[in-house]
């Protein structure tokens, strides 16, 4: 069910385009592909917005619903992707306002994967990288200013491209470039011991 | 950005570096390959920035979602689908300010072009892709002829019927000609930031690398942005002699313009007026596939006014060298510029 990590590629035209076309036809099982291929990262997104996880399942739920009632009235899109996170970000962004939660939306890396309490259950992803290595990382991600972390994860966990990433942070395309400059400084800064260690054992 | 660059975050800020990086596709493998070749003392930075980008795109356990509870939320939706709309009911066709739906239909006309290169899918979808350095001439199911310049593609879906928008996406960059039907039938290009509605014209789109530029030759155009979200204030309106160009920051300019200067590659000719040799290097790179090294980047800044026959590559590289007295060098893919 969890499909491998979304390829880097900013749009896959072939794919979503052929997807895209057959769900605006009513084709429930394009819908459920859709699903299927987004689900993980709109769960990234959502939690990352905020640590509430029911609140996240709900705008889930009202993403699609609204997605298979506007079907006939959606242009086409090669970037399925970056029109369901608008819709995620929007509907949450409204429900804890409404709530008046006090989460930051991209407030921690760390916060937001910490309330994963069903690692038990969920099959262990294999990954090239140790456990350490990973809590490295979120501990460097902690140590960007929200709007970069949120950049990078929408760039390398979401795969949206800068134009995309741009849309969805409501700033230009050169703020993008400069948000993701200065994270990868962070980044190399904090993650320097890690990086000398993949270095060590032969990490291409 | 410039593949010059050798600061290891400007690196990692790059998208095409990125991509090469992380990604399988060669469009940007190439490049990339050929500045490491060329530069072979980055290489330790590279792989730097490569151990970075990959523990950045490393899948995070924590953002598994356990099956039961993917299920447990389809369900839920699928349910909440039912109780809203229990008919289960065909969409309304119904063009919608600029989308709308092409319904299916059977068409022979496109697979008659055996000589034209493209690609059938079984979800019926053409791809006209041209290589660098060719260009294309083909007949759209209406009668309308588009010439498609290198290094571009055309995408459509051939089943179309009268009473929904005709409809093509465009990368790259292609003069369209296009019929005016006794319906009034619209006709939209999709480029990936703009969308272009016209009604029986003649026009140039030229959408690369997040730059779009639209020239209007003959008739009217309407320009809307790509995404659902625009408004309709965000709606250009040309008239012929005029150049759109929507960049890759944001900006908009419409303004009057040589409309022969943007659309003579159709007739295999280069119009240069007060053109810079900058210019001149983006067509060698984006329509030749060629990497420009140019000895002093104030020769970029030179410009020339005339026309010349744009045949091969060399034959370009040639012209270009007397037209502006410069020594022009090639090397595989590597083009050298220098003062003579």
């Amino acid at each position: 069910m969890n499909p491998s990590p979304a390829p880097l590629a900013e749009s896959a035209p072939t794919a979503d385009w052929a997807l895209w076309q057959a769900f605006r036809r009513g084709d429930e099982t394009a819908f459920a592909q859709i699903y299927q291929t987004h689900l993980r990262l709109l769960y990234g997104y959502g939690n990352r917005l905020t640590s509430d996880r029911s609140l996240v399942e709900d705008a889930i739920h009202d993403v699609f619903i609204e997605l298979w009632e506007r079907r006939a009235f959606l242009g086409p899109t090669d970037s399925i992707r970056l029109y369901l996170f608008k819709a995620l970000k929007r509907k949450l962004i409204r429900f804890l306002a409404q709530a008046r939660q006090t989460d930051a939306p991209f407030g921690s890396e760390a916060a937001a994967l910490l309330g994963s309490v069903e690692s038990a259950e969920v099959e262990q992803i294999q990954s090239e990288f140790s456990q350490h290595q990973i809590e490295q990382l979120h501990r460097a991600l902690d140590r960007l200013t929200p709007h970069q972390r949120e950049a990078i994860f929408l760039r390398f966990q979401a795969g949206l491209g800068y134009d995309d990433i741009a849309a969805l942070l409501a700033i230009n395309y050169q703020s993008v470039v400069n948000l993701i400059f200065r994270a990868m400084r962070t980044l190399r800064r904090e993650l320097a011991a890690v990086l000398a260690g993949l270095a060590l054992t032969g990490c291409p | 950005m410039s593949r010059e660059t050798h600061s290891v975050d400007a690196l990692l800020a790059d998208e095409s570096f990125q991509r090469w990086v992380l990604d399988a596709r060669s469009e940007d493998a190439a490049a990339w390959e050929a500045w490491l070749a060329e530069y072979p003392e980055r290489r330790p930075i590279a792989d730097e920035a490569r151990r970075l980008l990959r523990l950045l795109h490393a899948p995070v356990p924590a953002d598994a979602v356990p099956e039961a509870r993917a299920q447990a939320l389809w369900a839920r939706i699928d349910q909440s689908r039912q109780i809203r709309s229990p008919a289960a009911s065909r969409p309304v066709v119904r063009p919608m300010g600029w989308y709308a739906r092409v319904a299916a239909a059977v068409v022979a006309l496109l697979l008659a072009g055996a000589g034209i290169g493209y690609v059938l899918r079984p979800d019926p979808r053409l791809d006209y892709v041209t290589a660098f350095g060719e260009t294309r001439t083909l007949t759209l199911p209406d009668g309308s002829r588009v010439t498609l310049n290198a290094n571009s593609r055309l995408t459509l879906d051939p089943n179309w019927v009268p009473d929904t928008p005709r409809e093509v996406w465009l990368e790259g960059e292609a003069y369209f000609s296009v019929t005016h039907q006794r319906n009034h039938q619209r006709f939209v290009v999709h480029s990936d930031r703009i969308d272009v509605e016209v009604l029986g014209t003649e026009f140039n789109v030229y959408n690369r690398h997040r730059d779009v530029q639209v020239v209007l030759e003959a008739g009217r155009v309407q320009l809307a942005p790509a995404t659902a979200s625009g408004s309709p204030s965000d709606t250009v309106v040309m008239k012929p002699g005029q150049l759109f160009e929507y960049r890759a920051n944001g900006q908009r300019s419409l303004g009057p313009a040589n409309t022969e200067r943007f659309s003579a590659w159709k007739n295999n000719r280069l119009l240069l007026d007060h053109t810079s040799l900058a210019e001149l290097v983006r067509l060698l790179r984006e329509n030749y596939g060629l990497t420009v090294r140019v000895s002093n980047e104030t020769l970029l800044r030179q410009t020339a006014s005339g026309s010349m026959p744009l045949s091969n590559e060399d034959d370009l590289l040639l012209q270009i060298s007397r037209l502006f007295s410069l020594k022009i060098s090639k090397e595989n893919r590597l083009v050298r510029i220098e003062k003579q």
